[in-house]
C-alpha cells in the first residue's frame, strides 16, 4: 500500500508539492493527472526514492523508498525521458536490471519482447521515442514489480501499442495484484485504465476518488424546452448550465433516473442522457471549485 | 548487530552488481589500458633489452666496465623508472576518461532519475563504480608490471648481483606510489563528481585545484621567503613540507611533477581514503534535484575560487614587481590580478556574467582573509623574524655562511660531501656513487654559540632597520646563511638570511663585525672542514703553479664556419708525494689553518703566491679515526670512500708551514 501523509517537496524556494495526503490500495491503478508544473513528476520520483521529501511521509508497505534498497527492489520507475546507458541494445539494459533486481524473470522478458515488436540488437538510441517506451516497458514490467510508476508512459506510442500496454498492465495488476501510478495528460487513456483518479494543481491535491464514484454521481442531460424554464426551477443540483434557444445542456449532480424524472415535470419537448468523459467530469468539478479551467488542464 | 551485518551483506550485494556491471560496461577502456601498459613495460623492455645486448657485444669499453648481467640490469632500471612515470601520466590521464564514465551519471538528470530509482542504495553504487574504476586502472599496470619482471628475466637482466637491491628499493616502491597515487586520483575525481552538479563543472574544479593550489602554495612561500627574514627558501621538487602538502592537497599535481617521497605513498594513501569516505558520505547527502544545476555542494566551489584569486593575485604582484619594483607596482598587481580572477572564475563556473555583482560578497571575504594574511606577513609574522633562542637552550648550530672574506686563501666548501663509491671489476674506476654525509660547520662550545647568537641578532637589526615593514617580496636578497640550532629539548629551529643585507652597506656593519668574530674562533674553522678529516691516500698528486708564469698557446681551433678559437693553458708542475710527504702537507696545511686569522683586507697580488690544488678523489677505506668517526653508521665497512671536493689555494703569508713543504718538495724535484 503506498500512503502520502503531508508529503512535501521544494526546490529552493519553490514548493513543488505542498502536504500532500491520500493513500492508494494494493492492486488499484491510480491514474495522476495535472498541469504542467503541478508537481505529478515530483511526486512519482519521490515514490521511487529519487527525491528525498522535505517535510511529511512517504510510505510504501510503511517504509520510505528513500535510500531503502528492500522497498525499491519492489518497485519499477519509468520516467518520461527513460535514460538508457550510451550504445547500449536492449539486451545491454535487461542485463542492468537482471543484476539489480532479484525478481528479474528472463522468461517474462522473452515473452515480452515477443509481444512488443522491438529488435533487442539494435541500439536504443537508434529507435523512436515511441519505439524507446516500449523497451523502458520490458525492461520495467520484466522485473515483476509490486509497484509501478509511470510519467507520461502513453506520450509517443502508437494506439495499437497504447491498447497493448493497457491489457498487460490490466493483466499484471489482475494475476499478481500490482499497483500502479500513472501521470498523465491524455485523460482519455487513463479514463480506459485507472480505476482511481488524483488531479495535482500547483503541489496540492484537489481531489482523488474511484473512477467509477466519480462518474456516478453526476450526469449530463441534453433537453428542450418551450418555453424555457428558469435552471434554478429545475429543483436539481446543478453543477453547470448551457441555454441555446430552446436546447437546454445542463450537468447535475444525482442518478440519471432523478434528473430525468425532475426534467420531465416541466414537459420537456426532448430529454436525453449523455455520457460524460472523464475530461467532463473533471472540468466541471473544477469550475465548481471556482478553478479557471483553462489554467489548469492545458 | 545482525542488522548491521545484514546491511553490510544487503550493501556488499548491491555495490558488487554495479561492480561487475560497470566494469562490463569498461571493459573497452580496461583493454585500451591493457594495451597501452603492454607496449610501455614488456615490449618495451625487450627492446630495450635487445638493444642493450647488442650495444655490451660490439662497446669493449663497456665490456671492461660491466658484465652482461649488471649492463643489462643498468638499462632496465633506467627504461624501467621512466616506464613508471610514463605509467603514472597515463593513469592520471585515464581518470579524467573514467570519470565522466564512472560519475557522468550524476549529472544528468535522466540518468539520476534512473540510477536513483534502482534497489541499490547510494554508497554501494558508488564504492561499486570507484572499484570497477580501479580495477580498469591498476589491473593493467600489476599484469604488465609482472610480465616486464618475467621479461627482465628471460633476458638476464634479473641475474645481475644488485638486481634484488634494485628492485625492493627502487623501482618496487616506485611502482607502490604509481597504484597509490593513480587510486588517489580517481578518488579526487569521484570526490568533485559528488560536489558538482555537471561534469564540467566536475573537470574545470579538478584542473583548476590542480593548478592553482600548488601555485598558491608555492608563491606564498616564496613571497613569504623574499618578505619575512630567516623564513626558508624551498624549491618544488626539494622533497620537503612544500612537497608534501602540494602532493596531499592536488594529487594530479604532484603524481605528474612532484618526486617520490620516502613514506609518502602511506601518506597519500590516508589522503585517498579520506576522498572516499568524504565522498560516500557527501553523496548521501546530495539532492537529486541537483544533477545539471551548478554546485550539489557549494564550499568546494568557493575554495577553488577563493585559492584561484589568491594565487593570481599573488602572480600579478610578481608580475608587476618586476616591472617596477616598488611597493605600489606590488598592490596594483595584486587587486588587478585578484579582481580579474574573481571575474573570470565566477564566470565561468555560473556561464556568464549574471550573477557577478553579488559575487563580490565573496570577493569581499577573500580581500579580508587575504588582508590579514598580507598584514601578518609585513608584520614579521608574529615575531618570526626578530625570534632567537637563548644560548642556554642551544645545544649545538650548524652554520652556513658563503666565505665572503677570502682572505683565508681557499673556497670554505660548505656542505662539502663524502660519497661511498663501488670499484668497478678492474678495480681502477668507481661505478656507482652513494652520498653518505655532508660536512658543516657544527658548534658545539658555548662562546660558539653565543658568537654565533650575537652574530643572528646582528643581521636581524640590519633587517629590521633596511626593511620593516616588510611590505614586498625582495627577491634581490638572495638568501645564503642558513643557521639551525639543535636545541636540547631535541627540537630544531633554523633561519635562513641573505648577506646582502649588510654586504651592501658601506663601511663596517655590526653584522659583519659578529662574522668576523664568527670566522675567528677556532672551532668554526676546523669544524665540518674536510681538510681535518681527509686522509694521505685521498690524493696521489699536488699541482702546482709558480708565480709569474706566462700562459702558453696550445692550440688554435677553428669552428665549422670559420669561428676560431685559441686555447691557453697555465703551465704547472706535478709532484706525486710520499706518504710521509703527504702526511706532513696535511699537517702543516691544518696547523696554518688553526692559526690564521680572517680579516675583511683584500687578498694580496694572488699573482705573486704559489698556487696548489689537490683533487680528493682517491678512493680509500678510511683508517684514522676523525674519518670513521664523522662517518658513523652511514658507512659499510670495507667499501670505499672519497671527497667530492679538492683543495685549490694560493699560499699567501697565512700559509708559511704549507709553503715551506711544498717548496721543500720542489726542491727534491729540481
Amino acid at each position: 500500500m503506498i500512503e502520502l501523509k503531508g508529503l512535501t517537496k521544494k526546490f529552493g524556494s519553490f514548493t513543488a508539492l505542498d502536504s500532500i495526503s491520500f493513500s492508494v490500495s494494493d492492486g488499484s491503478i491510480f491514474g495522476l493527472v495535472g498541469s504542467n508544473g503541478a508537481g505529478k513528476s515530483t511526486l512519482l520520483r519521490t515514490l521511487a526514492g529519487v527525491f528525498r521529501p522535505d517535510g511529511g511521509e512517504a510510505l510504501i508497505d510503511g517504509q520510505s523508498p528513500f535510500e531503502n534498497s528492500e522497498v525499491k527492489g519492489k518497485c519499477v520507475f519509468i520516467s518520461d525521458y527513460p535514460y538508457f546507458f550510451r550504445q547500449s541494445t536492449l539486451s545491454d539494459m535487461a542485463d542492468f536490471y537482471r543484476r539489480i533486481y532479484r525478481s528479474w524473470n528472463p522468461q517474462r522478458f522473452d515473452q515480452l519482447c515477443g509481444i512488443f515488436p522491438i529488435d533487442r540488437k539494435k541500439k536504443i538510441i537508434e529507435m523512436s521515442k515511441g519505439m524507446q517506451r516500449q523497451a523502458a516497458l520490458i525492461c520495467a514490467l520484466s522485473t515483476e514489480p509490486e509497484y509501478l510508476f509511470m510519467d507520461e508512459i502513453f506520450d509517443g506510442l502508437d494506439p495499437v501499442i497504447r491498447q497493448l500496454l493497457k491489457r498487460i498492465v490490466s493483466g499484471e495488476v489482475s494475476d499478481r495484484n500490482m499497483t500502479v501510478i500513472i501521470a498523465s495528460h491524455n485523460l482519455r487513456e487513463l479514463e480506459d485504465l485507472c480505476d482511481h483518479v488524483g488531479l495535482l494543481h500547483r503541489g496540492g491535491i484537489l481531489f482523488e476518488r474511484e473512477l467509477d464514484a466519480l462518474k456516478l454521481g453526476i450526469h449530463k442531460v441534453q433537453a428542450v424546452f418551450q418555453p424555457m424554464p428558469d435552471p434554478k426551477d429545475l429543483g436539481l443540483d446543478l453543477v453547470t448550465w448551457q441555454i441555446r434557444g430552446s436546447l437546454i445542456e445542463l450537468v447535475a449532480r444525482g442518478s440519471q433516473e432523478e434528473i430525468l424524472a425532475r426534467l420531465d415535470g416541466f414537459r420537456p419537448t426532448f430529454a436525453e442522457a449523455l455520457p460524460l468523459t472523464l475530461e467532463e467530469v473533471f472540468i466541471n468539478e473544477m469550475e465548481a471549485a471556482g478553478y479557471d479551467i483553462d489554467n489548469i488542464l492545458v | 548487530m545482525t542488522s548491521t551485518t545484514s546491511s553490510f551483506k544487503t550493501g556488499f550485494a548491491e555495490g558488487k552488481g554495479i561492480f561487475l556491471w560497470t566494469l562490463r560496461r569498461g571493459r573497452g577502456i580496461l583493454i585500451l589500458n591493457v594495451a597501452l601498459q603492454f607496449l610501455l613495460f614488456p615490449f618495451l623492455t625487450f627492446l630495450v633489452l635487445q638493444g642493450a645486448r647488442g650495444e655490451y657485444q660490439s662497446n669493449t669499453y663497456q665490456q671492461e666496465l660491466y658484465t652482461l648481467e649488471e649492463y643489462l640490469c643498468s638499462s632496465f632500471s633506467s627504461k624501467a623508472q621512466a616506464a613508471a612515470y610514463a605509467a603514472l601520466l597515463l593513469g592520471i590521464a585515464l581518470c579524467f576518461i573514467l570519470c565522466a564514465f564512472l560519475f557522468g551519471y550524476l549529472h544528468q538528470k535522466r540518468s539520476v532519475d534512473l540510477m536513483h530509482a534502482m534497489p541499490v542504495r547510494r554508497v554501494p553504487m558508488l564504492l561499486g563504480k570507484y572499484f570497477a574504476g580501479l580495477v580498469i586502472l591498476w589491473l593493467p599496470v600489476i599484469v604488465c608490471v609482472l610480465l616486464d619482471f618475467l621479461t627482465a628475466m628471460l633476458m638476464g637482466a634479473a641475474s645481475a648481483p644488485n638486481f634484488p637491491g634494485f628492485l625492493t628499493q627502487t623501482l618496487l616502491p616506485f611502482f607502490a606510489w604509481d597504484i597509490v597515487m593513480i587510486g588517489v586520483c580517481l578518488a579526487f575525481f569521484m570526490f568533485f563528481a559528488v560536489c558538482c552538479g555537471t561534469l564540467l563543472d566536475t573537470m574545470i574544479s579538478v584542473v583548476a585545484i590542480n593548478v592553482f593550489y600548488p601555485m598558491l602554495l608555492g608563491l606564498l612561500w616564496s613571497n613569504a621567503a623574499d618578505q619575512i627574514p630567516g623564513f626558508p627558501v624551498r624549491s618544488v621538487g626539494s622533497g620537503g613540507v612544500l612537497d608534501i602538502l602540494m602532493q596531499i592537497g592536488s594529487p594530479l599535481f604532484a603524481g605528474a611533477a612532484t618526486p617520490m617521497i620516502k613514506g609518502m605513498s602511506l601518506l597519500m594513501l590516508a589522503v585517498g581514503i579520506v576522498l572516499v569516505i568524504a565522498s560516500c558520505l557527501l553523496y548521501r547527502r546530495r539532492k537529486s534535484e541537483c544533477a545539471e544545476s551548478g554546485f550539489a555542494f557549494p564550499l568546494p566551489k568557493y575554495i577553488i575560487c577563493f585559492v584561484a584569486t589568491a594565487a593570481s593575485a599573488l602572480l600579478a604582484g610578481q608580475v608587476f614587481l618586476s616591472v617596477n619594483n616598488t611597493t605600489a607596482n606590488y598592490f596594483a598587481g595584486l587587486i588587478i590580478g585578484s579582481v580579474l580572477a574573481h571575474i573570470i572564475s565566477e564566470a565561468i563556473y555560473s556561464r556568464g556574467f549574471k550573477g557577478l555583482k553579488k559575487s563580490f560578497k565573496a570577493y569581499g571575504v577573500f580581500a579580508v582573509v587575504f588582508l590579514i594574511g598580507y598584514v601578518s606577513i609585513v608584520t614579521g609574522f608574529y615575531g618570526y623574524d626578530t625570534r632567537i633562542p637563548q644560548a642556554s637552550e642551544v645545544e649545538s648550530v650548524d652554520v652556513y655562511i658563503p666565505t665572503g672574506y677570502i682572505s683565508q686563501g681557499y673556497s670554505d666548501t660548505f656542505s662539502f660531501n663524502i660519497q661511498e663509491v663501488e670499484m668497478d671489476s678492474d678495480g681502477r674506476g668507481y661505478t656507482s656513487v652513494r652520498s653518505l654525509r655532508t660536512m658543516e660547520h657544527t658548534l658545539r662550545d658555548p662562546e660558539s654559540i653565543e658568537k654565533t647568537i650575537a652574530f643572528h641578532q646582528a643581521v636581524v637589526d640590519q633587517y629590521r632597520e633596511t626593511l620593516y615593514p616588510y611590505l614586498r617580496p625582495q627577491s634581490r636578497y638572495y638568501k645564503d646563511i642558513t643557521l639551525t640550532y639543535h636545541m636540547k629539548d631535541g627540537s630544531e629551529f633554523r633561519r635562513i638570511f641573505s648577506s646582502r643585507i649588510y654586504k651592501e652597506l658601506d663601511g663596517d656593519t655590526p653584522a659583519e663585525q659578529r662574522l668576523l668574530d664568527l670566522f675567528n674562533l677556532l672551532e668554526y674553522r676546523t669544524s665540518g672542514n674536510y681538510l681535518y678529516y681527509v686522509e694521505p691516500d685521498c690524493f696521489t698528486e699536488i699541482y702546482v703553479q709558480l708565480p709569474d708564469t706566462e700562459t702558453i698557446d696550445t692550440s688554435l681551433v677553428v669552428g665549422e664556419y670559420g669561428a676560431a678559437a685559441r686555447t691557453e693553458e697555465i703551465p704547472r708542475i706535478t709532484l706525486i708525494p710520499s706518504r710521509e710527504q703527504k702526511e706532513q702537507l696535511l699537517e702543516a696545511i691544518r696547523q696554518d689553518i688553526d692559526e690564521m686569522q680572517v680579516t675583511q683586507a683584500d687578498l694580496p697580488n694572488l699573482g705573486d703566491e704559489i698556487w696548489i690544488s689537490i683533487d680528493f678523489t682517491n678512493p680509500i677505506i678510511p683508517q684514522g679515526e676523525a674519518l670513521k668517526e664523522f662517518l658513523g653508521d652511514t658507512y659499510t665497512q670495507g667499501t670505499r670512500v672519497i671527497f667530492s671536493e679538492g683543495f685549490n689555494c694560493y699560499l699567501g703569508g697565512n700559509y708559511p708551514r704549507t709553503t715551506e713543504v711544498i717548496e721543500s718538495m720542489l726542491q727534491d724535484v729540481n
